[in-house]
């Protein structure tokens, strides 16, 4: 055996005999590809293919064959390297104080304990995005649901999506802490449990990104597809969004089931891609289809309808900042870094990326909409009793031309600035378009583009 | 020459005659091994019927004592383990046993392309259908297809 390694990470009996019959199956294979494998077709001297102990070594020309390291034990990184020395005259490397044939299997576990440290500090990150996330969610909810004057279709499918990142949250966080918090021995019990988990944390994490494929589906419907429909129907959307995720996320438990049932499914295989796959796609779809709606803003309505596409744009600007944002994660993945602190700093990167998104959603959805800022503005002004309902009439009279902040109504205003007096028709399409609409005597709840901001 | 070949024969009769070794491993070590532990081995073999031989679940007690055993033969003759007899060695014994079995299966892994491709490309083309009914059906609940 090569070098002795200590473990610092105490291993319980299951684990020990789990790694026992890892290394097992390890020497059987490598001695069945040993006996199976062609003669080395090379010319000169070669060192023979051989079993060192916990990783098997093929026939190698002099010169120096590197291996990942095993997962044999705990404090093994496998992403580290193993390196075998094979001398010029088709020896392996002996070590020099023992005379025993040696791999190098130091790096393995050398840096394992600031990993460690890194490994904990990225817990304790994703912790806190995710409770951030959560509580900036639940907030940008309440302030939709209560705010009944902003609630229009597009609302409504902030809402769905928010709904799902909240419930991705707190999956993430109990698998989190399940898997990484816990140290306690697996049962057959906790395995159920933390599989099925998992299988919830994938699902609803597809679920978020089809959500916001069902913001861009509709913008792009609104805009540029139905310019002249009502409202949509919703039920596609939400079928979409609730009901397709279903179909990765259990596939991907049957092939996980099937194929590489380890302990709490921890280990990246490629059997992800089923999950992300689709993901990758409804980013790619959605980019597609807002790129395609800027176009059309840009060069049809810009010289028709020049107020109107301001207003277009305004809309569309959160949905095509956020899906970049989304969808960065992956944009950077192939990028990983070889070196350990370029690696750290990576890793850093990502982990606030990926765990802050309900964050950003709630901020860039929510929080900057300028509605919403004038809304809570209006609520605490009238909250302090400060102002009259009479003087907001008064003021922003003109403010009904384009009285309707949401799409659905723009486009409304375009059809009636063209048939008759903006403010009778407007007034009466607005009280089709939204039954849950504000009174008539504070019209401007929902106010003029200037603020429909994102 | 003739010295050199007389001093080894010597060598190999003393260390025949010895029956704990404690000095420096040498080649009697593949001879113990062949002794005590693939003796058992072959019994526990002869119990399973042929066909089983290549069944992980049924052999992997019997493979992994008969490890051990070498590791402990080499622990007493004070040889590092593992080194090339013991490679031989268990040529040898896959050789007999184990000509036939399959390469992979025993250790978690990836399933082979062929059956990972399905299972990737199906959702992906859900996906791509589902968007394509969702913005079909948008289109088609104005009223004017």
């Amino acid at each position: 055996m090569s070098a002795e390694q200590v473990s610092d990470i105490p291993a319980s009996s299951s684990d020990l005999s789990v790694t026992r019959e890892q290394i097992l199956s390890a020497q059987f294979e490598c001695y069945l590809k040993i006996i199976t494998e062609p003669p080395h077709s090379g010319s000169g001297p070669y060192c023979n293919r051989t079993w060192d102990g916990w990783l098997c070594w093929g026939d190698s020309a002099p010169g120096t064959a590197v291996q990942h390291c095993p997962t044999h034990y705990h404090d093994f990184d496998p992403t580290e390297k193993v390196t075998k020395v094979c001398d010029s005259d088709g020896q392996w490397f002996r070590h020099p104080e023992s005379n025993r044939l040696w791999s190098n299997y130091t790096q393995c576990s050398a840096y394992t304990k600031q990993k460690l440290k890194l490994t904990s500090v990225m817990y304790y990150l994703a912790m806190v995005g995710h409770v951030l996330s959560i509580i900036s969610l639940l907030i940008s909810i309440c302030i939709f649901s209560y705010f009944k004057c902003l609630s229009c279709q597009r609302i409504t499918l902030h809402k769905n999506m928010f709904t799902s990142f909240i419930l991705n949250s707190f999956a993430t966080i109990g698998w989190l802490y399940f898997v990484v918090g816990e140290q306690q021995p697996r049962t057959d019990s906790s395995q159920v449990g933390c599989k099925l988990l998992a299988s919830v944390m994938h699902y609803t994490y597809c679920s978020s990104y089809f959500w916001m494929l069902c913001e861009g589906i509709y913008l792009h419907t609104l805009i540029i597809v139905a310019v002249f429909v009502g409202e949509q129907q919703l039920g596609w959307y939400y079928v979409l969004g609730w009901g397709f995720p279903v179909i990765p996320a259990v596939l991907h438990t049957v092939a996980r089931l099937l194929f590489h049932d380890d302990s709490c499914w921890v280990m990246n295989t490629d059997l992800l891609y089923i999950i992300h796959g689709p993901i990758h796609v409804a980013l790619l779809v959605n980019l597609f289809f807002l790129l395609n709606i800027v176009r059309v803003l840009i060069t049809k309505l810009r010289v028709t309808h020049r107020t109107e596409t301001n207003i277009y744009m305004k809309a569309v600007r959160a949905t095509i900042i956020l899906v970049p944002l989304l969808g960065i994660q992956f944009i950077l993945v192939p990028l990983e870094p070889s070196g350990r602190v370029s690696r750290a700093i990576y890793e850093l990167f990502m982990n606030v990326f990926v765990h802050f998104q309900g964050l950003l959603v709630a901020v860039i959805f929510c929080f900057c909409n300028g509605e919403v800022q004038s809304a809570l503005r209006r609520k605490f002004a009238q909250y302090r009793g400060q102002w009259k309902c009479r003087c907001l009439v008064t003021t922003d009279s003109h403010c009904n031309y384009h009285t309707n902040s949401s799409i659905t109504e723009t486009s409304r205003v375009t059809i009636s600035l063209e048939h008759g007096p903006p403010n009778k028709s407007s007034a009466t399409l607005n009280g089709q378009t939204n039954g849950k609409r504000c009174s008539s005597s504070e019209p401007d709840d929902c106010d003029s583009p200037e603020s429909t901001e994102i | 020459m003739a010295s050199v070949s007389w001093r080894h024969t010597l060598f190999f009769l003393v260390v025949v005659n010895l029956s704990v070794l404690t000095t420096a491993c040498s080649s009697h070590y593949g001879n113990a091994i062949e002794e005590f532990c693939l003796a058992k081995f072959k019994l526990d073999m002869e119990v399973l019927d042929q066909r089983q031989w290549c069944s992980w679940e049924d052999t992997v007690e019997s493979y992994g004592e008969l490890t051990n055993c070498t590791f402990l033969v080499a622990l007493k003759m004070n040889c590092f383990w593992p080194n090339r007899m013991v490679d031989e060695f268990f040529i040898r014994v896959h050789r007999h046993y184990f000509h036939d079995c399959s390469l992979s299966g025993r250790l978690l892994h990836d399933p082979p392309n062929r059956i990972l491709g399905p299972f990737i490309v199906v959702p992906i083309l859900v996906t791509l259908l589902m968007t394509a009914l969702v913005v079909w059906r948008s289109k088609r609940s104005e009223g004017i297809v």
